[in-house]
């Protein structure tokens, strides 16, 4: 019962962190930024669920990872792409409609 | 070159599947290169071991990645099992064939069975189940790759209602275990030409019948029993409410060859106490008949019931 509760929410963090992803992908991120971003706006991801999502999402065409090896050492930089952007707004729609439907059941709820 | 660091990255290459594995390592090493020196201040051999517990255990790490089809679609998985079973029988079928027959069978492309001693079929057996599930899964692993919305036979089973408790579904391990039952029986029967058997100062067993009527209800035994296999083995595509009065039925008939006797029940020189030998084939043959005509009853009455 506990580990299906665990699989459930870690379903639903896994849908929500994609649209973060393509959230944040406003502007270019390498990996290690992203999860440092994810701390500070109060949304701790774990790396080995972050990069197989970000390669998930690439594989798919919204997102171009691309190597910089300018620094000192190579990084991979996620930019989004047009087909990630029509994508995010699809799915920025879709999660509104969700809400909606979700808060107003909680409403209706507590005024019951 | 950080030793552990390249130890970890390929143990984790170890579990990884597809294309893209070097971009992924890369990624991984760059992202542990630059979390150890900004979270641990500077890199060496117990900083990156750190970091590195951190991360996650290398099969874990590389299962995230999996992704794509699996190697049998989950669809089938119930189509494995009926496929895996029937060519099970049939190659069943086959060993028993060429080990009364003495014979070599061959059948492309399913197996090749030689000429075999009970004892070598008996060692075949589990030649021809692993090699039935792998024809199975190699079929099925191909169908899942290609994708395709292929529609394989499949018997015409009825939807069961949850209130239908009369007709329980077969069990593949039970038409498994009475395949072997049934094998055993053949095999004891080809060694000792009777599977009426006694043993006495732990000599080789000797057939407690004469010649003649130990053939006869030896074979009749093994009628009944291969009745028995075939009309469970039905079940799994027929769900039909005659089938049970009809197996009991038939139940009923091979007792009453052995009641009417068309071939004497005689016992073999030589056998001791023949006089309790005979009161106890006598008292087992009324309690089996018995069974049987309650078994029969009920299953008329469950039929009757049923159409009701």
């Amino acid at each position: 019962m506990k580990m299906d509760a665990i699989g459930f929410e870690s379903e639903m963090n896994r849908g929500f962190l994609q649209i973060l992803i393509l959230a944040v992908l406003e502007k270019p991120f390498y990996g290690y930024g992203m999860l440092k971003h994810f701390e500070e706006i109060g949304y701790p991801v774990e790396e080995n669920t972050l990069y197989p999502l970000l390669r998930r999402l690439e594989k798919n065409g919204w997102i171009n990872g691309q190597w910089e090896v300018s620094g000192e050492r190579p990084r991979k930089v996620y930019r989004l792409t047009t087909p990630g952007k029509a994508f995010r707004g699809k799915l920025f729609a879709l999660w509104k409609e969700q809400n909606k439907i979700l808060i107003r059941l909680l409403e209706d709820k507590s005024h019951a | 070159m950080h030793e552990n660091l390249e130890k970890f990255l390929e143990e984790i290459s170890h579990y990884l599947v597809g294309r893209g594995r070097d971009e992924i390592l890369a990624e991984i090493r760059s992202h542990i290169l630059e979390k150890t020196e900004r979270e641990e201040g500077r890199i060496n051999t117990e900083t990156l071991a750190r970091t590195i517990e951190k991360f996650g255990k290398p099969r874990t790490v590389a299962e995230q990645y999996a992704e794509g089809p699996q190697i049998i679609a989950p669809a089938y998985k119930n189509y494995l099992s009926l496929y895996s079973g029937i060519l099970m029988a049939f190659n069943f079928g086959l060993l028993i064939l060429a080990c009364v027959t003495r014979s070599t069978i061959i059948s492309f492309p399913f197996i090749f069975i030689p000429r075999l001693t009970p004892l070598e079929a008996l060692l075949y057996v589990p030649v021809i189940a692993c090699y039935s599930v792998g024809l199975a899964g190699l079929f099925f692993y191909y169908l899942s790759r290609k994708e395709s919305d292929l529609r394989l036979p499949w018997p015409a089973f009825h939807i069961r209602s949850p209130m239908d408790r009369e007709t329980k579904s077969p069990r593949f391990v039970f038409l498994i275990l009475k395949l072997a039952g049934f094998v055993l029986l053949n095999l004891v029967y080809h060694q000792y030409h009777s599977l009426f058997l006694m043993l006495i100062n732990q000599q080789k067993p000797q057939s407690l019948l004469v010649p003649g009527s130990a053939r006869f209800y030896s074979l009749l035994l093994i009628i009944a029993a291969a009745n028995g296999i075939v009309l469970y083995g039905l079940r799994f595509f027929i769900r039909d409410r005659w089938l049970r009065p009809f197996r009991s039925g038939l139940a009923l008939l091979v007792l009453w060859v052995f009641i009417n006797q068309p071939v004497k029940l005689e016992l073999a020189a030589g056998v001791p106490v023949k006089d309790l030998l005979a009161i106890l084939f006598f008292v087992s043959l009324s309690v089996l008949t018995a069974a049987a005509v309650i078994k029969f009853i009920l299953s008329l009455f469950g039929l009757m019931k049923r159409n009701a």
